[in-house]
C-alpha cells in the first residue's frame, strides 16, 4: 500500500528526533482519545483546509514547525492505514463508539456525517486513489448500517413495524 | 450463451495451465533484500506495487457476511455496488502498475544487456495469463460480485508477483552506477 509519507529532501523520516516528536504526539494527545477513528479525526483537524499543512501548537512550541508537521503527517498516515484496513464490522463499531462519546448529540452527528460526508477530509494527502475510495466507501456503508440500526431502535419505527 | 460459457471454460483452463507452467519453478530468493528494501527499490523509480492488503479488504467475504446479517436488501445492494466498483478500480490500477513495472524491466534489461529469450518468453506468457486472469476477474465481478472471485484474485496476485519479481531481481543484481544510469533514463521517459 502506498501510504507512507512522500519523500522530502529536507526530512529524514527515521531520524531519532522525528520519532521522539511522533512519540510525544501519541503519548500526550492521541492515546487520550477513545479509538482510532477519533485519532484520525483529531489528526486531520490539525491540517489547514487550504494549504494541507499540519499545525499543532504544543508540538510546534517545543520543536521546529517542520518537524512537528512531519510527525503529525506520519501519525496521520499510520492511523489512516489502520482504519482503512478495518473489517466493516469493526469500522461500524468504531463509528458507533465515536458517536456515542458525543452523548446526546450522537444521532445528529451521525445524520450530519451521512448527509454531508465530512469524513472525506480525513484522508491524508497523496493517499493512493484505491485506499481513499475504500475508506470513503466503507464509511458510507458503515453509516448506513448505523442508520438502519437507529431506525429499527426508534420508537416511531417500532410503532409502524 | 453457449459461446460465452465455452469462452469462460476455455479461459479458465488456459489460465490454470499458464499458472501451472509459470509457477513450476520455485522463485529464487530476492538477493537478500528485505520486503521494505524491495518496496523502496521499486518506489525509487516512482512506481508502486499493487496492494495485497487492500485487495484482501476489497474482496473480503467477511464484510459481505456482516452486511447480509445486519442489513436489508437496500443495504446489501449499496454494499455490493460500492465493492464491485472498487474491485474493478483495483483491477485497472493493478494492470496499470504492472504495465509500468514491465516497462522498467524492458529498460533495465536493455541497458544492462541481460535480456534472455527464455526469461522474456516466460514474462510474455505470464503477462498474457495476467491479462486473462484480470478479464476472468472482471467477468466474475460483473456477474457474481467480488466476493465469489477469491480464487481468481489469488491467481491474479500470484501472476502479479511473477511479473514484478524479474524486474526486482534484475535491479537488485545491478551495480549502483548502472542502477543510477537506468534511473536517469527512466526519469527522462514519458510517464
Amino acid at each position: 500500500m502506498n501510504l507512507k509519507p512522500q519523500p522530502r529532501a529536507s526530512l529524514n523520516f527515521s531520524s531519532p528526533e522525528l520519532l521522539r516528536v511522533l512519540d510525544d504526539l501519541k503519548r500526550f494527545t492521541l492515546d487520550h482519545l477513545p479509538n482510532d477513528l477519533a485519532r484520525l479525526v483529531c489528526l486531520a483537524s490539525m491540517r489547514d483546509y487550504n494549504t494541507g499543512q499540519y499545525h499543532h501548537e504544543g508540538l510546534a512550541s517545543q520543536n521546529s514547525l517542520g518537524l512537528a508537521a512531519a510527525a503529525i503527517d506520519i501519525g496521520h498516515r499510520e492511523i489512516f492505514e489502520q482504519v482503512v484496513l478495518l473489517a466493516l464490522e469493526n469500522l461500524v463499531n468504531e463509528l458507533d463508539r465515536y458517536f456515542a462519546a458525543m452523548g446526546q448529540a450522537s444521532s445528529d452527528a451521525r445524520r450530519f456525517w451521512e448527509e454531508n460526508e465530512p469524513y472525506r477530509v480525513l484522508v491524508p494527502k497523496d493517499t493512493d486513489a484505491i485506499a481513499r475510495t475504500l475508506f470513503i466507501s466503507n464509511t458510507k456503508v458503515a453509516l448506513a448500517v448505523l442508520g438502519a440500526r437507529a431506525a429499527e431502535a426508534s420508537p416511531h419505527a417500532r410503532q409502524f413495524a | 450463451m453457449m459461446e460465452l460459457i465455452f469462452f469462460v471454460v476455455l479461459s479458465a483452463i488456459l489460465l490454470a495451465l499458464l499458472l501451472l507452467w509459470v509457477s513450476s519453478r520455485p522463485p529464487a530468493p530476492w538477493k537478500n533484500l528485505t520486503g521494505i528494501q524491495l518496496v523502496d527499490l521499486i518506489e525509487s523509480f516512482h512506481l508502486s506495487l499493487p496492494s495485497v492488503l487492500m485487495a484482501a479488504r476489497i474482496f473480503a467475504v467477511e464484510d459481505w457476511d456482516f452486511v447480509c446479517q445486519t442489513g436489508g436488501k437496500k443495504l446489501r445492494e449499496l454494499f455490493l455496488r460500492e465493492r464491485s466498483s472498487l474491485a474493478l478500480s483495483w483491477i485497472r490500477a493493478t494492470q496499470s502498475q504492472v504495465a509500468r513495472v514491465l516497462r522498467l524491466y524492458r529498460l533495465a534489461a536493455r541497458v544492462s544487456n541481460q535480456a534472455r529469450f527464455a526469461s522474456e518468453a516466460k514474462i510474455l506468457l505470464s503477462y498474457s495469463a495476467f491479462h486473462l486472469s484480470c478479464g476472468v476477474l472482471k467477468f466474475l465481478i460483473w456477474f457474481l460480485g467480488p466476493f465469489q472471485a477469491r480464487r481468481t484474485l489469488d491467481a491474479t496476485l500470484a501472476l502479479t508477483e511473477h511479473l514484478v519479481r524479474p524486474t526486482v531481481d534484475l535491479l537488485a543484481g545491478l551495480e549502483s552506477v548502472r542502477l543510477n544510469d537506468i534511473r536517469r533514463r527512466w526519469e527522462q521517459m514519458p510517464a
